[in-house]
């Protein structure tokens, strides 16, 4: 409701705003004609004609800078662009009041001596214009890059409190403990190395000191923790496949940017199929791209997988925020498959 | 004797459960099942006493195997979360342990079954909305020996058939014995709507609406089926329409 009053306010705005430039202008430019000796009547029929081609113009100028960012092209453009409209202006009104006053020849006379002033004036006019409108521009931009950091920084912490919770929550706290309990009496190695590699995925989970990127070695050795507990879990029935390509450990990636996609793999392979479960972990350098394909396999008939809340979504929005970019999740179906491909660009 | 049957996807959830049973002469384990469907066909064979039953689960969940078994031996569920006591209790269940569980937690339960033993409590047959929300995703019907999993999205409308409802979808006609007050419950309202005493219709099947001469209306389906509205069902319609 708020932002649609304000939205109609500044409509309004708008309107006033630019009748009340109409007439200042107008009433401007009446002056300095009846001022160099022409009729009143005449000079307020320029003036008008005038006044409403430079605010024709104005608004030119308004729908084209956006379109371009003198930042990324240089001011090649915002040169060109006024000089342009001002040779216009001066003809199309010349046009027009000749038009208007076709028996007038003292006027026509007056018209064309004035037409260098009338130029001058009216390159200087737009000229003012553009700075004004690329300033602002520029500004809206900063302000859209500020907002833009602290949204990529709060979806970081998102993430990592969301994982937090999640991991303090009970399907995989509380069935590892299970999976611990079980082993306790007949195999205790193998709960003895349940609890290290429990242990060892919080302390690489919790991490404090998480920038904006870390090494993908640390990810890995994450995800391999939480898969080997996962294959703990559930025996035979779960078969886990991980390749890494030689010195893709050593490239970056934002923290726990794969860990909702295994999940999701986990998730909709064990419990949307009842065979055995492959899980299939990619990692490749790619040019400039450190790349990672997940997949596993599932129903086509449950539907195509939802709910996927969260998982996907986030992965996508936290790589649009810190590249701008959309092309660099993808996901796909083929027959009873599900893959998830990710590209991370490299950015040194 | 108690015979004990024990269907979770996780073996080392049965090692640890058979380990603390076995301590307990009374108790045989029947059967080790490993899934909702190896659960339906397995109660059938060997018939036990008392189930130890997790939730999540392959495909089908506990609660819609539970649906789908004619006279259920008493249940005990055993799960990591504990979201669902709540609907364990609604359909009756002996007792509800949250993993980890103690031996000492495990034999209350079983107390507890020894003492209810004689009178076991009905199942009861409430809805069982989907594990995992109290929005229905899904309906698992029985046709035959056969197990269909049919999410509601394929659900092209609802009908009560006497006891019964029969859910209309592309695959065919299956029959649930349900009320349809309960699908109406427990269907997302943002499309499904009860447009007649008897008929549920799902809004992305429609194609047109009728208006007949005496203020009545119908529905068009883009199966071609034609479903009457009543007046209450007109305005749920318009008021689904327009949301």
């Amino acid at each position: 409701m708020k932002t649609m009053s304000n939205d109609l306010k500044s409509k309004q705005f708008n309107k006033w705003f630019w009748i009340g430039s109409l007439g200042i202008l107008t009433s401007g430019m009446s002056f300095l004609i009846s001022y160099y000796g022409q009729e009143w009547l005449l000079a307020i029929q320029d003036g008008f004609v005038y006044a409403t081609l430079l605010l024709i113009s104005t608004q030119v100028l308004l729908t084209v800078y956006p379109y371009f960012r003198p930042s990324f092209t240089g001011y090649k453009a915002a040169l060109v662009f006024p000089a342009i409209l001002t040779v216009s202006v001066v003809f199309v009104g010349r046009i027009l009041l000749i038009w208007l006053f076709k028996e007038d020849s003292a006027y026509r006379q007056f018209l064309d001596q004035s037409l260098p002033l009338r130029m001058a004036f009216v390159l200087l006019f737009l000229y003012g214009i553009s700075v004004l409108i690329l300033f602002r521009n520029e500004v809206e931009l900063a302000w859209q890059r500020k907002e833009h950091d602290s949204m990529t920084d709060k979806m970081t912490k998102e993430a990592e409190l969301f994982y937090l919770r999640q991991q303090l929550q009970p399907h995989f706290l509380f069935n590892s403990l299970n999976s611990i309990n079980a082993l306790v009496g007949k195999r205790p190695e193998e709960a003895r190395d349940m609890i290290q590699s429990l242990a060892d995925f919080f302390r690489l989970t919790i991490q404090k000191d998480t920038g904006i990127s870390e090494s993908f070695s640390k990810e890995w050795e994450r995800i391999v923790l939480y898969l080997k507990m996962e294959k703990v879990r559930f025996g035979d029935r779960l078969e886990v496949n991980m390749d890494m390509e030689e010195g893709a450990d050593a490239l970056l990636l934002p923290p726990l940017l794969l860990q909702p996609l295994v999940e999701n793999a986990i998730k909709f392979g064990l419990y949307g199929v009842l065979e055995k479960v492959v899980i299939r972990v990619n990692a490749s350098r790619n040019s400039n791209y450190l790349q990672v394909a997940i997949s596993n396999p599932y129903d086509p008939s449950n539907g195509f997988p939802k709910g996927t809340g969260f998982g996907l979504e986030s992965v996508r929005r936290r790589l649009y925020l810190l590249f701008g970019r959309n092309d660099l999740v993808k996901h796909q179906a083929h027959g009873d498959w599900f893959e998830v491909t990710l590209k991370i660009p490299q950015l040194s | 004797m108690i015979r004990v049957a024990i269907i979770d996807d996780e073996p080392l959830a049965h090692e640890i459960l058979q380990e603390y049973l076995m301590e307990d002469k009374d108790i045989e384990v029947v059967g080790n099942y490993y899934n909702g469907f190896e659960g339906i066909k397995g109660i059938q064979e060997t018939n036990p006493d008392l189930i130890f039953l997790d939730i999540q689960m392959p495909k089908i969940n506990g609660f819609e195997m539970l649906e789908l078994i004619d006279n259920a031996p008493s249940v005990i569920f055993v799960t990591a979360f504990d979201t669902f006591a709540v609907k364990a209790f609604e359909v009756h269940a002996m007792d509800y342990l949250m993993k980890p569980y103690s031996k000492e937690r495990l034999s209350q339960a079983l107390l507890k079954y020894r003492s209810f033993r004689n009178e076991p409590p009905e199942l009861s047959n409430v809805a069982y909305a989907s594990a995992e929300s109290d929005i229905l995703e899904r309906v698992v019907v029985k046709t035959g020996n056969r197990i269909e999993v049919i999410p509601v999205h394929e659900i092209l409308y609802l009908a009560a058939e006497d006891d019964y409802v029969a859910i209309q979808t592309p695959k065919g006609k299956f029959l649930k014995l349900r009320t349809l007050k309960t699908f109406e419950q427990m269907l997302d309202p943002k499309y499904f709507v009860r447009v007649h005493r008897s008929y549920i219709i799902n809004l992305k099947e429609v194609t047109r609406i009728e208006n007949y001469e005496k203020g009545g209306q119908c529905v068009w389906l883009k199966s071609g089926a034609q479903i009457p509205v009543s007046k209450q069902g007109s305005h749920r319609l318009k008021v689904a329409f327009d949301s």
